[in-house]
């Protein structure tokens, strides 16, 4: 979050001197008043995506998701994991450790690959700020043109590399002794 | 724009509503309300910064430039070049969304939009030191694989259905 916000920060510093050399401060100052107008233009929707974004992560719970997507999901995986890949709120660093988590705990590798991706495809709290940005026909055309890919790619994995949920495990269960080592360390 | 903008509220307040009814149902409409605001609280200053930013680019970056590599006369190298920016753009939704309406949205076709967005969200670099942290190589390269090319495939499907 503080690497994002400097990195952007920075972006934000070249953007304005470069308007500066092409067009002085005036350019400069059209700048910020752009975006200003933009910001202000969308604000009714951001308050209400994030009223959405809060009351959905309290909906559904981390033990929800491990009850379901754990060794007894079974051929149901790939379903599941798309189901609740759309569902789960949180960024990266939340849902990478959590499919870890899910790995260990006996989740199928397809279970994984649908859930990851439908955690970045149709997760449903960020579709109010893909409809408020990106409009309502575009959201819509993505969302049918997509629409079967987690669950294809899922079930392909499990049907095709059966024997990738072990090999993966040991990596993950290798990575989480490797962490667990160094924090031991310090 | 605005008749845009009011759809999108409506649709927005619609499914705002409905959570909340299943919040209050189980009690926990306070706490979820209480998340959200948290969670602006905590993404404002990026906020902030994404629209400036946007702002900037809006009146830095020529029209003709953007409809050359991406608009309708880019034919299929939009379906290259719009994957390849969507997967660079880092700064979560808040920061690539804005920037999508302020500087593609009205200059690329349908598939080049559809192609930008799925590779933003599936194929981002800036998932990958997380992958590699907690999922290991194995894991990244059978992800890789199976997503890499879709982004561009999305997009060519729906220039031809909905182009």
């Amino acid at each position: 979050m503080n690497k994002t916000a400097l990195g952007m920060a920075a972006a934000t510093v070249t953007l304005a001197l470069i308007a500066f050399f092409q067009g002085g401060l005036a350019l400069v100052g059209q700048g910020f008043l752009t975006g200003g107008q933009t910001l202000l233009r969308v604000f009714p929707i951001l308050i209400l995506a994030f009223i959405i974004a809060g009351l959905s992560s309290k909906l559904i719970s981390r033990k929800i998701v491990t009850d379901w997507l754990g060794q007894r999901a079974g051929w149901k995986g790939p379903f599941l994991g798309t189901l609740l890949g759309a569902l789960v709120p949180g960024g990266p660093f939340f849902f990478y450790p959590l499919m870890a988590t899910l790995i260990v705990s006996g989740a199928n590798v397809g279970t994984m690959i649908s859930f990851v991706a439908a955690k970045t495809l149709w997760y449903i709290g960020r579709i109010p700020i893909e409809i408020a940005f990106a409009g309502l026909e575009i959201t819509v055309v993505r969302f049918l043109i997509t629409f079967a890919i987690p669950i294809l790619a899922g079930i392909a994995v499990d049907i095709f590399l059966p024997g990738y949920t072990n090999k993966i495990k040991e990596e993950v269960e290798a990575l989480q002794a490797k962490n667990k080592s160094q924090k031991s360390g310090e | 724009m605005v008749s845009e903008l009011t759809e999108a509220i409506i649709v927005l307040a619609i499914m705002a509503l409905i959570l909340l009814f299943m919040a209050i149902k189980q009690g926990k409409h306070i706490e979820g309300l209480k998340e959200g605001k948290k969670l602006f609280l905590n993404v404002l200053p990026l906020l902030l910064i994404a629209f400036i930013i946007v702002g900037f680019i809006e009146i830095l970056l020529p029209e003709a430039t953007l409809q050359a590599w991406l608009g309708e006369e880019s034919g299929w190298k939009g379906l290259i070049i719009g994957p390849i920016i969507g997967a660079l753009v880092q700064g979560g939704p808040y920061a690539f969304f804005p920037l999508f309406d302020a500087v593609f949205r009205d200059s690329v076709t349908i598939g080049t939009a559809v192609a930008m967005i799925t590779a933003w969200g599936m194929i981002n670099i800036g998932h990958l030191p997380y992958e590699f942290a907690f999922l290991g190589p194995r894991f990244v390269l059978l992800k890789y694989c199976i997503y890499i090319a879709l982004p561009s495939l999305a997009g060519l499907l729906a220039n031809i259905l909905f182009g």
